[in-house]
Parts: C-alpha cells; sequence; structure tokens
C-alpha cells in the first residue's frame, strides 16, 4: 500500500553567481511498513531531500503526496503522522531527558495520563531510565541519539525520518540502535533511513535508493541488487555504481 | 488542527522557555546586580564631584533598567544565532504542527521574558542603591506596566531581526558593534531627546527614527514623570509600530535564512 509519494521533487539552492540544483526531478513512492534505505556519497542529496519530507525545507518544484493527499494541504495534520530524527542531536540540553519527552509528547496534545505513561514507556525502551532527572547536557553519544529517537516516536508517528542516526556512533551502540529501528519496523512503522553505511542499509532496508548527485542512481531491494549486480555485498554494488 | 490546538502548543513552547530560564536564572540575577550596580553607584556617588546634577543617578537608573532588558535580549539573539550554526534546536521547533511564524513570534516573547525578569529586579535594587536620591512622587504603576511591557516586547523582536540578519558568530559580532552599540548609546542612555533637540535639531530628529529613544524616554515618563520627556504614550504607541515593523521584518528573513516550510 502506498505511503507516501514524491512527485518531481526539484530543490534549488541560491549560491553567489546562480543555482546549486541540490535534488533534481526526483519521484519516489515508500510503501506503508517498510524501510527505505537511502543512500548516497556526501552531497548526494539524502539529508535534503529527508529534510524536505520531514517539511523542514520546502522544495523548489514538485509535491509531497501522503494518503494520495499533498502534505502541502494541511502540514500541520501531516507532521503529527511524521517522527523526524534529524543528523544532530537537537534537544533542550538545559532540561532533563524526562522533560525533554515530556514537553515533546505535549507538542503533540497528548493527553497527560497517557504521556507520562509513554514517556516511562520510552525510557524503558531506549534504557534512558537512569538518566531520567539528569540534565541532558551530560548524554554520551549514543544516548543522545536514543533521546531523539524516543522523541520522534512519543506521539506514535506512523512515518518515520531517520537521517543518519548511526553517524560517528560506537560499532555496539551502532547495533543497539539496529535492533531498536528493526523493532519499529515489525511494529509497522514506515521508516525513511537515511545512511551512508552500507552495511547498515543493506541489513535494515527492504529496498535501497541510492541518490547520486541529487538524482535517484536506482530503486531496489537489496537482494534483487546483489543479483543483478552478480555481487555479494551491496557494499560492491555501490562501488560499481561510483565507478560508472 | 483548531486554533485552540496551536495556542496550547505554543503555550507549551513557552512553558519550555520558562523552564529553561529557571535554570539559569540565579547567575543572570548575580550578572544583573553586578553589572546594574557598578553603573548606578558611580553615576549616583562619584560623577556628582565631577559636577554632574545630584539627580543624575536616579537618571542613569532608569536608563539602566532599559539597557538590562535591551543588552539581555541582545544575548537571547546571539543564542538563536549559535543554535542556528550548531545544534539547531529550532529545527525540531520548525517540524512541530504549529506555523512557523507562531514559533518565531514565540522565540521573540521568550527572549522579551528573559529581558523582563532581569530588568525588572532592577526597580528594587535601584530603590537599595540610590536611597533618599530617589524621588518616586511621579511615579505612575499604570504607565510603568504598559511601557515596560511593550519595551520588552520590542527588544524580543528587535532581538528576532538582528539573529536573522547575522549570518554566523563573527558577522554577529559586527552587528553588535557597528549596529547595536550605536543604536542604544544615542537611543539616549546618557541624555536626554530633548536636551539633545535643543542643541543639535537635526540630530534630535534624525534619533526620532531610533526604537530606544521611545524606550528610555517612555520608561523615564513612566518613572520620574512626563516634564522633561517625550509625551509617554507617544513613546509607547512608537514602540508597538516598531515591534510590528521589525516582526514583520525578522519574519521575511527568518524565512530567506532558514527556507522553512
Amino acid at each position: 500500500m502506498m505511503h507516501c509519494s514524491q512527485k518531481n521533487i526539484t530543490k534549488r539552492f541560491a549560491i553567489s553567481g546562480g543555482f546549486f540544483e541540490a535534488l533534481s526531478d526526483i519521484s519516489l513512492t515508500i510503501f506503508k511498513g517498510e524501510v527505505l534505505g537511502l543512500l548516497g556519497v556526501n552531497g548526494a542529496g539524502k539529508t535534503t531531500l529527508s529534510s524536505i519530507i520531514a517539511t523542514l525545507h520546502p522544495p523548489t518544484e514538485g509535491d509531497i503526496l501522503y494518503h494520495n493527499r499533498s502534505i502541502y494541504d494541511d502540514v500541520y495534520t501531516y507532521r503529527r503522522q511524521l517522527g523526524f530524527c534529524p543528523q544532530r542531536p537537537n534537544y533542550d540540553k538545559l532540561l532533563t531527558v524526562r522533560e525533554n519527552l515530556i514537553f515533546a509528547g505535549r507538542y503533540f496534545l497528548i493527553p497527560e495520563d497517557i504521556l507520562f505513561e509513554r514517556v516511562e514507556e520510552l525510557m524503558k525502551q531506549f534504557d534512558l531510565e537512569r538518566y531520567a532527572h539528569s540534565s541532558a547536557i551530560i548524554l554520551s553519544g549514543g544516548y543522545k541519539q536514543r533521546l531523539i529517537l524516543a522523541r520522534s516516536l512519543i506521539h506514535h508517528p506512523q512515518l518515520l525520518i531517520l537521517d543518519e542516526p548511526t553517524v560517528a556512533l560506537d560499532p555496539h551502540i551502532r547495533r543497539q540502535l539496529w535492533d531498536i529501528i528493526l523493532g519499529l519496523k515489525k511494529s509497522g512503522v514506515t521508516i525513511i533511513l537515511t545512511t551512508h553505511y552500507i552495511d547498515e542499509a543493506e541489513i535494515l532496508s527492504d529496498r535501497v535508493c541510492i541518490l547520486d548527485k541529487g538524482r535517484i542512481r536506482l530503486i531496489d531491494k537489496p537482494a534483487n541488487l546483489l543479483s543483478t549486480y552478480n555481487k555479494k555485498r551491496l557494499e560492491d554494488v555501490f562501488l560499481q555504481l561510483l565507478q560508472d | 488542527m483548531t486554533i485552540s490546538d496551536r495556542i496550547k502548543i505554543f503555550g507549551w513552547l513557552l512553558w519550555r522557555s520558562l523552564m529553561i530560564l529557571r535554570q539559569n536564572i540565579i547567575d543572570k540575577l548575580i550578572d544583573a546586580f553586578v553589572w546594574s550596580t557598578n553603573y548606578i553607584l558611580i553615576n549616583t556617588y562619584i560623577m556628582p564631584y565631577f559636577g554632574l546634577n545630584e539627580e543624575y543617578g536616579s537618571f542613569i537608573w532608569v536608563g539602566t533598567i532599559v539597557t538590562m532588558a535591551f543588552f539581555e535580549s541582545i544575548y537571547g539573539a546571539s543564542e538563536l544565532v549559535s543554535d542556528f550554526d550548531n545544534e539547531k534546536i529550532i529545527e525540531y521547533s520548525l517540524t512541530l504542527p504549529l506555523p512557523a511564524s507562531w514559533i518565531f513570534i514565540k522565540t521573540a516573547i521568550s527572549i522579551a521574558l528573559d529581558s523582563a525578569v532581569l530588568s525588572i529586579f532592577l526597580l528594587p535594587l535601584g530603590k537599595v542603591l540610590l536611597l533618599t536620591r530617589l524621588d518616586l512622587s511621579n511615579f505612575n504603576i499604570f504607565k510603568f506596566v504598559i511601557i515596560f511591557v511593550l519595551m520588552n516586547i520590542f527588544f524580543g523582536f528587535f532581538a528576532l531581526w538582528i539573529a536573522s540578519w547575522a549570518r554566523d558568530g563573527r558577522n554577529f559580532s559586527y552587528i553588535y558593534r557597528r549596529v547595536v552599540n550605536p543604536v542604544w548609546i544615542f537611543g539616549g542612555y546618557q541624555f536626554t531627546w530633548f536636551v539633545l533637540y535643543k542643541a543639535f535639531p537635526h540630530w534630535g530628529l534624525l534619533l526620532l527614527l531610533n526604537p530606544l529613544t521611545y524606550a528610555f524616554e517612555g520608561l523615564r515618563a513612566s518613572i520620574l514623570g512626563q516634564a522633561e520627556y517625550i509625551n509617554f504614550w507617544m513613546c509607547a504607541g512608537a514602540l508597538v509600530a516598531f515591534s510590528l515593523f521589525f516582526a514583520w521584518w525578522a519574519l521575511v528573513w527568518m524565512k530567506k535564512r532558514l527556507d522553512y516550510v
């Protein structure tokens, strides 16, 4: 079932003496309950595309349909269905971990009695309980990611955008976050996962979309890509595409 | 999303800002105490020996309230610029189910609340420091509340405008020296507009374009009496007009700068 689709998305940024086209005519459909891995080298347009889907920035051209309706017709209702976990942990450092989650829930108008239960549930799920009453400024890298992931899930979003969620994390913490993402997938959340770790995309994604210079090079299931290119690892497919 | 839903989210965002202010309030009050005490004591007890009027201390005290609020709001602008360059907490707010313009209005009001909390503290402090040298027989509480609120709201939007302008931290420091400081010092911290106008009429007329002139003159009119200052209601009206103008300008530039939906 179609969940969200991007129609001819183009994004241009003004630079001195003209424009830089970060995304060119991107059309892409995301199906309900799938994990779509967005892959590409630095500057390929992954973060630009995910931030447009997250409604952080508007496209220069094109539209995004959610349940067959333009999100720009009612962007606030769309945002209530959406969880966005950005690349940089942008939580309130002067609030405690618990307060960060409580305020996130309040912004989505979750009734207080349900909210407090949800906060406890998420703190347990993400192993944040021991830091509940600590100022969030003390969190280490892995726990920062856990906090913003927990925050993005507070309102039970149907569509979750994870922008480089495991960048610069230790391998064992990456694995822990993978387990969390796989758990979310099992619970039926549709996930857009931006990453430049090919192994991560291969393990977590139902389909991968490889972006290059703002265009979609290909989009398919990892297994299909391996057989089409006759490779054993997705990383080899990716490298061959770059050479081509 | 109904309007009451939006107001609720707006209220929670403001509440969050107050929680963050609570974390810093003691340090901020200590800063305000040290900084303002220096100015008030020197102008009240030392400068008269250099020929200044004895009442100059209370005149400067009112100016220090405005100055404290103004520079606290500029500090808020610097924090906003730093956020744009680093953590980008603002981006989280911009993905909430609330129009971006509401987010920025909330930001300006948060800055205004910070500056109001600190500057109101100088009111009793001034009384303690100035003792019998402070004549409050013309103090009008009604006018004071009006001008104090309007002044801080204006500072909030002015700070937002500065933040929308500054490309980064370095650029902010240029704006601070080239715009913020001249606007403050020529706003009338150390002089009244009428005295300046009598001495340099053209300069006086030019300073009617400076919004800080109305903050200084309006607050002095409400605390020290109307006699020597620009008409109180004109000051209040000018601050409303400048607030609307800078709010509009800040929103236009924020849209350009942050490219939000």
